[in-house]
């Protein structure tokens, strides 16, 4: 895919917010005025299609395309295709087609900008996405918990071995905010993400407040300016 | 005689299978090296996950280096030698005989199937379409298709392994449902008494020619002009009467009330039931094809009610109609009763 950018956005523990953040940076970069995709592929707890507003993805000239969200984003989510309810077991050789089928060219070519929602682990679907997309730049989301952190360094390893370029590391979670007084109280202590970081060669991109509306790209603004260095255009 | 129901084989799960198994398969047909196991297809103008909520069969696209093919797994209930092979050559003597049917392609022992990992598959060509729309110009392409499918049927030298008449059929679904939610519908509840009263008066005709066995809007695929496209599944296929397809297509394509396009009904204790059958269209492009006797017209209500009281009582299998009451069938029944004796009009 020619002049896609693409970013993968990895954390390895499920629950760090890979997928809220993913949400956030995609709507970071729209702000830029990039047009931007979001592409879900944790196709066994998809998130992207409760993180933003569209109808469900539609076939044009027997493709699958992704959905426009209210605020011009296009979504490709398994979560757009199936019920809320419904659970999803995915084989490798399944989650090979499906990943074929979320990547096909036609399907972001309006797009300066993918974002890449990735499953939590080394899976299938990372390994099938690195192959589609070598030049991928990766972002890696963890909280500043022990295991969240040990996680992360796994994921990095797995991106490298896969050739892929680590671009930083996003904390997530990092503290809680007062909303009177400003004051900040972290939730894990210490700088264990910072430290992570270090060892892994990235800078730490960001510090992200607890639920503080990071899906809406809120506190991203230094990641957006990292990637956009790298971006082609 | 009443068929001896099969029972679901225990510890059977519905989880995806490992690429082995794919590959197991697609090494006994000449379709090439496997490049790929899809579940996400394109139907019409929908984007659907294949099998979804299948309880009986997994299916899945094939892609590999000479192209796409459908890969299904043969329900446990129909998955002995006989009752494959003969679904298998009337699709493909359908098929021959131009009517939308995908043909089933031979493995290398030259069978319509090939067993692997405990379960049999078969693969099939690939023939996506739409999904009924409810528009009269689908409603007519579904009653044309069945009437020409039916008349081929009839010449076709092919061997049903059974013949079932609509009574035996509504019968086994009484057992069913009475085994599986006894609280409901077992011996000595009022919806068992309705279902009795309602097979004794069915017809016990088992039919000369083959059947579909299950013409119904999930069944067949139309095309962008309205056509249809493919027609799949013939697990159901055996000797009968062919009102039983006719009268199981109206009451799904008209009476039943689906929740959406899915095949969940909605509990017949909120919905109120029809007064009027619409299916003019759909008989009328049938009869087209394949006219009616006098006898057959006479007798195509009963075979209407049938259809609905037999997906009806699936349904209850199903879980769908927990806490409907004995009245709201009746109800039900007596509606149906009453419009499908237009079904022609």
């Amino acid at each position: 895919m020619g002049d896609l950018n693409v970013i993968m956005v990895g954390g390895g523990k499920g629950g760090v917010g890979k997928s809220t953040v993913t949400a956030g940076l995609a709507r970071a970069l729209a702000a830029t005025g990039a047009q931007v995709g979001v592409l879900d592929a944790d196709l066994s707890g998809p998130s992207q299609s409760a993180l933003f507003a569209c109808g469900p993805m539609r076939p044009v000239d027997g493709r699958i395309v992704p959905a426009l969200s209210a605020d011009s984003i296009r979504v490709g989510s398994i979560g757009l295709v199936v019920g809320q309810d419904t659970a999803l077991v995915w084989s490798d050789a399944t989650t090979v087609g499906a990943v074929r089928v979320l990547t096909e060219p036609a399907a972001w070519e309006e797009c300066d900008v993918l974002v890449v929602d990735l499953p939590p682990g080394q899976v299938a679907a990372t390994a099938e996405l690195a192959s589609r997309f070598p030049d991928a730049e990766c972002v890696l989301v963890t909280t500043g918990s022990a295991l969240a952190l040990e996680e992360c360094r796994r994921a990095a390893t797995f991106l490298r071995r896969m050739e892929l370029a680590l671009v930083g590391v996003v904390e997530n979670m990092a503290f809680t905010a007062c909303a009177t007084c400003e004051s900040a109280q972290d939730l894990f202590g210490g700088d264990g993400a910072a430290i992570t970081a270090g060892e892994l060669g990235v800078p730490l991109l960001a510090r992200l407040p607890f639920g503080a509306g990071v899906e809406t790209g809120r506190g991203l603004q230094g990641v957006v300016a990292a990637l956009r260095e790298r971006i082609r255009r | 005689m009443i068929e001896v129901l099969r029972r679901k084989p225990q510890g059977r799960t519905f989880d995806s299978f490992p690429v082995e198994v794919f590959r197991a398969v697609v090494a006994r047909y000449p379709v090439g090296e496997l490049v790929a196991v899809h579940t996400v297809v394109v139907e019409g103008d929908r984007v659907v996950l294949l099998g979804e909520k299948s309880e009986t069969s997994r299916k899945f696209v094939l892609e590999t280096t000479t192209g796409r093919y459908f890969l299904k797994e043969v329900p446990w209930y129909c998955d002995d030698a006989e009752s494959i092979a003969f679904s298998a050559e009337l699709a493909n003597r359908l098929a021959d005989a131009g009517l939308p049917f995908p043909s089933v392609l031979p493995a290398d022992d030259g069978r319509a199937w090939v067993d692997v990992a405990g379960s049999s598959f078969t693969v099939s060509s690939y023939r996506p379409g739409g999904l009924y729309d409810g528009s009269e110009v689908h409603r007519r392409a579904v009653g044309d298709c069945l009437g020409r499918m039916h008349t081929a049927m009839r010449d076709l030298p092919v061997r049903p392994p059974r013949h079932e008449s609509i009574r035996a059929v509504v019968a086994q679904h009484r057992e069913l449902v009475a085994q599986v939610r006894p609280d409901q519908a077992g011996p000595g509840t009022g919806l068992a008494a309705l279902v009795d009263d309602l097979v004794a008066e069915l017809p016990d005709d088992p039919g000369a020619q083959p059947i579909h066995g299950d013409f119904i809007p999930w069944n067949l695929a139309h095309a962008t002009d309205g056509g249809i496209r493919a027609v799949y599944d013939l697990d159901n296929a055996c000797g009968g009467n062919p009102l039983r397809d006719l009268g199981k297509a109206v009451a799904t394509y008209h009476l039943l009330p689906y929740a959406g396009t899915t095949t969940v009904l909605r509990r017949l204790s909120d919905v109120a039931p029809p007064v009027s059958c619409g299916a003019g269209p759909l008989v009328e492009a049938y009869q087209r094809r394949r006219p009616l006797t006098a006898a057959e017209a006479a007798v195509l209500p009963a075979y209407v009610v049938a259809g609905f009281a037999g997906s009806a009582l699936l349904s209850v299998v199903r879980g769908e109609q927990a806490g409907v009451a004995d009245g709201d069938f009746r109800r039900w029944l007596d509606a149906v009763r009453v419009v499908a004796e237009h079904v022609t009009a």
